[in-house]
């Protein structure tokens, strides 16, 4: 291994010299065949003039330059939020010698949580994994004892979400990944194994967020993009909030009535009233009286986007916030409590999950896999 | 290739498309092995995307974005051929053209490395760094080529990334005679 060499650099020169330099003739040839015997559609579309452009997309044209103002705000604010080769992944450092590894090479076929002791942890954990190339959810005991397959579809069934009294489990089942993005919101009831689709768009709608009281379901929506809320049962699906950039759906306020967004091309977090639709910027000082709150609602954890960043605990009441875990701003990890009140589980851009207690003093792998969904137990 | 070909070619002209596949199709060819990691399904990728060129050129409104566009057609028909073999993380070929040198472009613990860490990440993360690592688009052109969101590309970026970045760190744990290179 070359030492000197940055990440980025060895990517690039890995690739260039993989990459093959002719398409065979005959694949050509083959296409050519093929295109001669198809008829293009016959949507001929009135191309437009470039003044024409521009006097029919002023919105666009001003969402563009808006957008490239606020990376260019971004990049001089904020040299770690990088538009080009990113940083170096978050760290795990703290404690990395306790860390075995931190991307231990599973056999192929292997089932995620097969690689380390139990823990005394109580409780169970839904989360994603991917095994033989596809996600699918499932569920462990999160002292890592009797692992669950919950879905088992050829689409991707990724981001779980658990009803208040954990008998309902929803997630979001994603049919294509590409342009256009195609998923729909399923709801799993854990004793009769029964799935239902909550949503039939035809379109995206993804990332459900079940609102505090359990009633309601928020979700990123399609049609015009947006954020859009319904009941737990499917029914009353409204949009509340437009994206007029790049937002990502975070969690709900823990006021019940509003939704936490992140505006990607800023990074910063927006709180959107379910009722009124009304979006405030959130400052920074907020984000502790914004963190999940813990089992026993003493405390609540939350990620800094700014100074020391990482993960943090504080009361309830957002006092006394206390560094726990990491230095990353410009990211956001999945993280949850697990239903001992003292534990989290972290997911990682390594593909992992990892247990860490709020006192910070150890790091363990906890399984292969990312969003991990704690199982309510009242 | 000029606008007046592209335009030639959306009007129906066969040989102005044939002329734009020609040019175009190496890059396309090079871009799906690198995302697919296998000869016969990046040629069908290609040739998918082609034939889906020829028939839905005539929606393209701003032909300056002809390359763009076919990018995305690509990027999408690989995207398909990934998801038509859900198998393929396990059963991928590793395409190896020529040894390399140790002062060429990498090390071979390096190439074993990183085609593991590429093996774990999903189409759409590999056109990503693909787009990115190997044509040099910038974030917003990436966007603007898939038809994403810029944040999603940075968070995709990011995780491959990191994949690749810890793939490079990591100890083998199996010796690379039994990794099956293929020539």
């Amino acid at each position: 291994m070359t030492e000197d060499r940055s990440v980025e650099q060895r990517i690039s020169s890995w690739l260039l010299d993989e990459a093959p330099s002719q398409l065979p003739d005959r694949v050509l040839q083959t296409t050519f065949i093929e295109t001669r015997a198809t008829r293009q559609a016959r949507t001929l579309l009135p191309r437009r003039s470039p003044m024409l452009r521009f006097s029919l997309a002023p919105f666009a044209v001003g969402a563009a330059a808006m957008a490239l103002l606020a990376v260019g705000v971004a990049l001089s604010l904020r040299p770690s939020t990088t538009v080009g080769p990113p940083g170096p992944a978050p760290s795990v450092s703290p404690i990395a010698s306790e860390v075995a590894s931190p991307t231990p090479a599973l056999p192929a076929l292997s089932l995620p949580g097969e690689i380390a002791p139990a823990l005394s942890l109580p409780g169970e954990v839904a989360f994603v994994a991917t095994v033989d190339g596809n996600a699918d959810i499932f569920l462990m005991n999160a002292d890592r004892s009797n692992l669950r397959r919950l879905t088992d579809d050829p689409a991707e069934d990724l981001e779980p979400t658990w009803s208040a009294d954990g008998s309902k489990l929803f997630f979001t089942r994603r049919t294509s990944a590409g342009d256009p993005e195609r998923s729909e919101i399923h709801v799993l009831d854990i004793a009769t194994n029964v799935e239902t689709a909550l949503t039939r768009t035809g379109e995206r709608a993804a990332d459900p967020k079940l609102s505090p009281d359990g009633r309601s379901i928020a979700y990123e929506g399609s049609g015009p993009p947006g954020v859009f809320v319904m009941n737990a049962d499917g029914s009353d699906q409204r949009e509340i909030f437009t994206f007029d950039g790049y937002y990502t759906l975070l969690a709900w306020a823990p006021d019940g009535v509003s939704v936490l967004l992140r505006r990607e091309s800023t990074h910063e977090l927006i709180r959107v009233d379910i009722g009124s639709g009304k979006a405030t910027t959130i400052t920074a000082d907020m984000e502790a009286r914004l963190g999940i709150l813990s089992p026993d609602g003493s405390k609540r954890i939350f990620q800094r986007s700014t100074g020391a960043g990482g993960v943090w605990v504080a009361a309830a009441d957002g006092s006394s916030p206390r560094h726990v875990f990491g230095d990353w701003t410009s990211a956001e990890y999945p993280i949850a409590w697990l239903p001992d009140g003292a534990h989290l589980l972290l997911g990682q851009a390594d593909g992992w999950l990892y247990v860490i207690p709020i006192d910070g003093a150890t790091v363990t792998l906890w399984a292969q896999g990312t969003s991990a969904a704690p199982r309510p137990t009242r | 290739m000029g606008i007046d070909v592209v335009e030639a070619a959306q009007r129906g002209d066969h040989e102005a498309f044939e002329a734009l596949a020609t040019a175009a199709g190496d890059r396309l060819f090079a871009i799906a092995c690198l995302i697919l990691r296998d000869r016969p399904r990046a040629e069908d990728a290609v040739q998918d995307a082609l034939v889906h060129a020829w028939r839905e050129l005539p929606s393209l409104r701003d032909l300056g974005r002809f390359d763009a566009w076919l990018r995305r057609l690509l990027v999408n028909a690989c995207a398909d051929q990934g998801r038509h073999q859900r198998r393929w993380a396990s059963e991928v070929k590793v395409i190896h053209l020529e040894p390399t040198t140790e002062d060429g472009a990498g090390s071979l613990a390096d190439r074993d490395q990183l085609e593991r860490g590429f093996r774990r990440l999903k189409p759409e993360q590999r056109a990503v760094v693909v787009l990115h690592f190997y044509l040099g688009l910038p974030v917003p052109e990436i966007a603007d080529t898939l038809g994403i969101p810029a944040g999603t590309v940075k968070s995709r970026l990011h995780y491959a990334t990191s994949t690749l970045r810890a793939a490079l760190e990591a100890d083998a744990r199996e010796p690379v005679a039994a990794r099956g290179r293929m020539a």
